[in-house]
């Protein structure tokens, strides 16, 4: 997935009024807290990607950028599988 | 009600009835250790605070105020200190039980408490800015347990196991787990602070719970479902979910019915004010292709089940009769939620005014607002919520104030409020913008 495809789940997902931008911190600006991670794995889930949040840093989701970047090394494992 | 629990421990002195990671007591245990606290307890029928998150003295102390006839009153261990003091004052507590001292030696066998008598004070989210005091008596408490729980046969299926908890005591979500175990001669399994507090430390809880029955919120079983390993394979004994706090959607009721085969599913709906839950449907999988899940058949429910222009309204047995604190009685429970009966059951449609439900907590926006306005230097707040659907995601609160920052607030508010209640949006402007059609937006 792109940054901007990205941007657009989460926005979608999580009730966000705008994108955010690639480098926008999601964590401790609480735009992306418990209840709003749950709806994003649950979104990624919808569009194909099963992560396991129990092997996964929480700091993945730090920003869209790292979000992209966690799913890249995914397909590059060779699946859709975290 | 202390007829009915002693004789269920009597029943099942030897077995299992807290089973937490590190400790195990059987019923008898159970019953020696709450028969000594409340030999503490007699000689006052006040309140008694328990605090702690769901140690044993939580559970002895529980039994213990039922023994002495005195209402408890539960405090999580992560209140701040100023919401605690505010309960203990408007509760009128005497005594507290959170674990530090050793109990009396000669356990009470003299024990109080009628119907009329209360069972406990629940504190929940009130709109004028303090904490609101939620009033069981003994009768509540003894209607919900007779009249809806221990006639749910998915759930009396799994008597004799061990049943998972997941809510703080202070919810009355738990008083399903709680008093299914105590009134069953089944294990009560809490789900600790710790254990919740991710889904590393939650999986390896969950496979050594081993559960045959849970009570959650729906929230709670999309945060599991959200790992695969979420299952049968991993948890074989699961054989039924009962949910409350939060309207369970098709969509969670199908997966989890795909991971977990054969498990029944019950549904069920209820305000603080009416103990618990005053009814369940049990949810088939042919169920989740409707656009919304029955929650409750008013025919096996307990108490009166009305809908007034369009408002779920609650009369009789598990019914409270008043706030703390209010002096008008209350006769019936409008609930604030809009529901419709068709076929038989009930089918709540969303919250219509008052309080939110956010990941099954109930908060007042006002409350938040208010708590907000209180902090110096803040001259105005508005709190709403973002929502997705039918779904609130999260509070959102916009802030006037020239001096604070939006860190400042949140740490303020983390000495006042509980976590959950504390906006997960929060911005800090310095003036009131004006928007394009120039109206003055804060």
């Amino acid at each position: 997935m792109t940054e901007r495809e990205v941007a657009l789940l989460l926005c979608d997902a999580c009730g966000l009024e705008a994108p955010p931008a690639p480098d926008e911190e999601l964590l401790e600006s609480g735009l992306l807290d418990s209840l709003a991670l749950i709806e994003l794995l649950a979104a990624l889930e919808d569009a194909g990607w099963q992560i396991h949040p129990t092997r996964v840093e929480r700091s993945c989701f730090a920003s869209v950028r790292s979000i992209c970047a966690l799913l890249n090394r995914i397909k590059t494992a060779g699946g859709n599988e975290a | 009600m202390i007829e009915l629990l002693a004789r269920s421990f009597a029943q099942n002195a030897e077995r299992p009835a807290y089973r937490a990671a590190e400790t195990t007591l059987t019923f008898a245990q159970l019953w020696q250790l709450a028969a000594r606290y409340a030999a503490d307890l007699a000689g006052s029928r006040a309140p008694v605070l328990l605090i702690g998150d769901k140690e044993p003295h939580m559970l002895a102390g529980i039994l213990a105020c039922l023994m002495a006839g005195r209402p408890y009153v539960p405090c999580d261990r992560s209140l701040p200190p100023a919401r605690l003091a505010a309960i203990r004052a408007q509760s009128g507590a005497a005594d507290v039980i959170d674990g530090t001292t050793t109990p009396a030696r000669t356990p009470l066998t003299a024990f109080a408490g009628t119907n009329a008598d209360l069972a406990y004070i629940l504190f929940t989210s009130g709109s004028t800015g303090v904490p609101k005091g939620v009033p069981i008596t003994r009768g509540n408490l003894k209607a919900f347990v007779q009249r809806m729980l221990l006639r749910q046969d998915a759930l009396t299926a799994c008597a004799g196991g061990t049943i998972l908890n997941h809510a703080r005591l202070s919810f009355d979500l738990s008083d399903a787990d709680v008093y299914f175990a105590l009134c069953t001669g089944t294990a009560f399994r809490p789900l600790t602070a710790q254990e919740l507090s991710g889904h590393a430390a939650l999986l390896p809880a969950l496979v050594q719970a081993n559960p045959d029955a849970a009570v959650m919120t729906p929230s709670f079983a999309r945060h599991c479902l959200l790992m695969p390993e979420f299952s049968a394979a991993q948890l074989p004994r699961l054989r039924c979910i009962f949910f409350c706090g939060e309207p369970l959607t098709p969509a969670v009721a199908a997966k989890l019915f795909a991971r977990f085969p054969g498990l029944r599913i019950l549904n069920a709906y209820g305000p603080t004010e009416a103990t618990c839950a005053v009814c369940a449907s049990e949810i088939t999988p042919e169920m989740t292709a409707w656009p919304r899940l029955p929650c409750g058949d008013p025919a096996q429910a307990s108490c009166e089940i009305r809908i007034e222009n369009g408002e779920i309204v609650l009369a009789g047995a598990s019914v409270f009769g008043g706030y703390l604190g209010d002096p008008a009685p209350v006769t019936v429970c409008r609930t604030g939620d809009g529901g419709e009966i068709r076929d038989g059951r009930l089918f709540c449609t969303g919250r219509l005014s008052g309080y939110v439900k956010l990941g099954g907590f109930r908060i007042e926006p006002a409350e938040v607002r208010l708590a907000i306005e209180a902090i110096p230097g803040v001259e105005a707040c508005t709190v709403t919520t973002v929502r997705r659907g039918e779904t609130v995601l999260r509070l959102r609160a916009a802030v006037l104030s020239e001096t604070r920052t939006a860190a400042e607030i949140r740490a303020a508010l983390a000495e006042r409020l509980p976590a959950y209640m504390i906006p997960a949006e929060l911005r800090v402007q310095a003036s009131p913008s004006v928007s394009e059609n120039c109206k003055l937006r804060l």
